[in-house]
């Protein structure tokens, strides 16, 4: 392998890398399941249960 | 000090507006009741020790749907200093039935009356001083669009949270006494300025309240008494009580001019909605939208960014440099042939998506996707199904996800779970390259393709639904639908262009993301297999590991016209991400060598397929299982493994035999070509027909039941 061929496969590796951080910190934020930005949807909410209204109605019933 | 605003009004009443216009946020503001389905948080931008929550849009106090339920629950278990209750001015008497209530609660509410603009624009006159003497609170007028009047409702919710308060009691003597009596049930470690509220709430005995308080009526005599003089049951004395109370109230504070006029949006409903005129306006208004998105504003883009950007451009560009710097063969090939080619494949769709969503964005900016829930209602009652199972689906033409989630809101669970099935088959964001690659490669852009698939969407809903309906699991009348119109308005740029970047910006990040990581598979998978020297890069894409893999499965989509291994695997990684499809196919045919021969991935793709086949390989992967996004999405708003798995087969079955009908049944007409195909492809549809006509089980009771998980 040459010089070359090592860094561009670096670089790559690196993008590869930094695609996977953030589908897992998208995940972990609970943006994953659309790709789409939370702060921009009317029904955000519904993706964040622990912070959900439903939950304290849940013990209830 | 510190001070919790709860923001609570009818939906549609501008709420979010307000909402974004206090804390300086940018929540989404949709003009369709139910935008705001949870609440939300944030802080006054003038002074951040003010919290404001956004509640969901409630018509009453009552329990009748999720939305109520929980903003009840915030505002009674949650402690709330000031509830600022938003009223939409230009339709005070409904709006004033929930301030009636909120005024019973013990908390200090401040009205304001929103839509100062639309008043004026009228002629109207409220007389806020003496509505706000009548109500025993502050109303402050406001235009939460405009920014009028912010400053002045929030120097008096300051003020209102500092002093104390009284309830408002609007019930006769006759009422008050039983009321009264009713109050000595109550605990006694109940807050006293609550007594009212819950008095009234056992007098209309609101079993979730009496079940919290945990007590019991022993002596029905006191309700039944005044039900049997009033002939009238408990609930309905209430509302009745609640609507004479605001008949008089307006009759001396608001003066409306011109009452018979029409407004507006009145005379757009008369032909919008007219019973026969609606169902062609709204198939021309998606036909448009598909078309200028799909074939013609958006593909000029589009062939740009393919033919140009993708292709004559940057392949080239990466290739002259990986060339000059000596970079291995089998790398060149990765970055060209795999990641190039595949992403660049689907980024070249994004003009026609962004089009597409802009259409979308002011369709709902201006009032008439609202409307389009409410003509499909009249169609969907007719087989059993509500309209509201429809809000989902418009929802659905962005992304399936907050689709199937917005299903949550309806309160059937039969419906909630026929719904949460048929969401995805509306073509999503995701889909719309597919629609767009087969239009523009198999039918040379013929206008009908894409909003046929549209209407294909459209269509397997409702064929769904009248074949699920008839089945004991679904069996049930609808649930009632009834949702304000909102008014229509001119699309606000801002709002729009925000929704489409929002939607168009999640499609590009995926491309980047998840996309990306596919391609390397796939390019792996297409790049080695077996050869007489054993395992090695491949020179014949036929003897490679994704062949191997496709030609195991490729046999079942034969009969539906596309059994060669490449579609077969396109079709399966579309299960990762949806634009997966369309790269895929920029992979395996090529994409990346458009500059270099001139062979574009519509040529070769166009070799492949028939009219006909290509069509049924549409209609498959438009109908059949969503990414695995959206399955999440299914299994955790279905939250059963049974349920789940049903749904994911029946959207596969469904689609299969929606793909074999076309394909077998259109071969045998346009080419005469008759086989063994055509007898299963007749004996499914003369099926679906019988599903479709058949009897139906005995309606039973309507189960209604919230989702919660």
């Amino acid at each position: 392998m040459n010089l070359s061929t090592f860094l561009v496969l670096c670089v790559l590796i690196l993008i590869i890398s930094l695609c996977v951080r953030t589908i897992i910190k998208d995940k972990k934020s609970g943006k994953s399941s659309c790709g789409g930005n939370c702060g921009g949807c009317g029904s955000a909410s519904l993706c964040h249960r622990s912070k959900s209204l439903y939950d304290v109605y849940k013990k209830q019933v | 000090m510190s001070i919790q605003v709860a923001l609570a009004g009818n939906p549609n009443s501008g709420k979010t507006t307000l909402f974004n216009a206090l804390t300086g946020s940018n929540q989404f503001v949709g003009n369709w009741p139910g935008v705001t389905v949870e609440k939300k948080e944030g802080r006054y931008k003038g002074d951040k020790e003010i919290k404001i929550t956004d509640l969901p849009g409630i018509y009453s106090l009552s329990p009748y749907t999720l939305e109520e339920v929980v903003s009840r629950e915030f505002l009674l278990k949650e402690k709330v200093d000031v509830i600022l209750n938003i009223i939409d001015g230009s339709n005070l008497e409904r709006n004033l039935y929930l301030t009636t209530q909120l005024l019973e609660l013990g908390i200090p509410v401040v009205v304001t009356i929103n839509m100062l603009d639309v008043i004026d624009k009228r002629g109207d006159k409220i007389d806020y001083v003496k509505l706000s003497k009548e109500l025993g609170c502050p109303v402050v007028p406001i235009s939460a669009l405009k920014n009028r009047g912010i400053e002045e409702l929030m120097e008096t919710v300051v003020k209102s949270a500092q002093c104390s308060f009284e309830t408002k009691n609007i019930y006769s003597t006759e009422l008050n006494l039983v009321l009264d009596q009713l109050s000595h049930l109550l605990p006694g470690s109940l807050d006293q300025h609550k007594t009212l509220f819950y008095s009234v709430k056992l007098f209309e005995r609101d079993n979730k309240i009496i079940t919290s308080l945990n007590i019991k009526i022993e002596d029905e005599n006191i309700i039944q008494s005044i039900e049997k003089k009033m002939d009238d049951d408990s609930e309905s004395i209430i509302t009745d009580a609640r609507y004479s109370y605001i008949t008089d109230l307006i009759k001396d504070c608001y003066v409306k001019v011109n009452r018979e006029k029409l407004t507006s949006s009145d005379k757009i409903d008369k032909i919008v909605t007219n019973r026969l005129l609606a169902l062609p306006i709204f198939a021309l208004v998606m036909f448009v939208v598909y078309y200028v998105s799909v074939t013609t504003v958006g593909t000029y883009v589009t062939d740009w960014t393919n033919d140009v950007l993708f292709g004559e451009m940057i392949p080239p560009a990466i290739e002259g440099f990986l060339v000059a710097i000596n970079c291995a063969a089998w790398l060149q090939s990765l970055i060209l042939d795999g990641i190039v080619a595949g992403v660049g494949a689907v980024l070249g769709f994004v003009p026609q998506m962004l089009v597409l969503f802009i259409f979308l964005a002011v369709l709902e900016d201006c009032g008439y996707m609202a409307r389009v829930a409410f003509i499909m209602d009249r169609i969907f009652r007719k087989f059993g199904l509500s309209g509201k199972s429809f809000i989902p689906m418009l929802i659905g033409s962005g992304c399936g996800v907050p689709g199937i989630m917005a299903s949550r809101t309806i309160e059937s669970d039969r419906d909630r779970k026929m719904t949460i099935m048929t969401t995805t088959f509306i073509p999503c964001g995701a889909k719309l390259p597919i629609i767009a690659l087969i239009a523009g490669a198999l039918f040379d852009g013929a206008s009908w393709v894409s909003p046929s698939a549209y209407f294909l969407g459209v269509g397997a809903i409702i064929v769904s639904g009248i074949i699920l309906k008839k089945t004991k699991m679904f069996v049930g009348d609808p649930a009632p639908f009834v949702m304000e119109m909102p008014a229509y308005h001119a699309p606000r740029v801002l709002n729009v262009l925000r929704s489409m970047w929002e939607r168009g910006w999640s499609f590009i990040k995926k491309a980047g993301t998840v996309i990306l990581l596919s391609t390397i598979v796939i390019w792996f998978l297409q790049s080695f297999g077996f050869e007489d020297s054993g395992f090695v890069m491949v020179d014949d894409i036929n003897n490679s590991l994704l062949a191997t893999i496709g030609q195991t499965f490729a046999w079942i989509f034969t009969p539906l016209g596309w059994g060669e291994w490449k579609a077969a695997v396109a079709s399966i990684t579309g299960l990762v991400a949806k634009e997966n499809v369309v790269a895929t196919f920029g992979q395996l045919y090529g994409f990346a060598e458009v500059a270099d021969d001139g062979v574009e991935i519509w040529g070769t793709l166009a070799a492949s397929f028939t009219a006909l086949s290509a069509y049924s390989f549409l209609a498959f992967n438009l109908l059949c299982a969503p990414c695995f996004a959206a399955m999440g999405a299914i299994k955790r708003e279905m939250n059963n493994a049974k349920w789940t798995a049903f749904a994911i087969i029946y959207q596969c079955v469904f689609a299969y035999a929606v793909a074999l009908i076309v394909y077998q049944l259109g071969n045998l007409i346009i080419n005469g070509v008759f086989s063994i195909g055509t007898i299963v492809a007749f004996i499914v549809l003369v099926g679906m027909i019988f599903l479709l006509v058949r009897k139906g089980k005995t309606s039973e009771k309507l189960e209604v039941q919230y989702s919660v998980h």
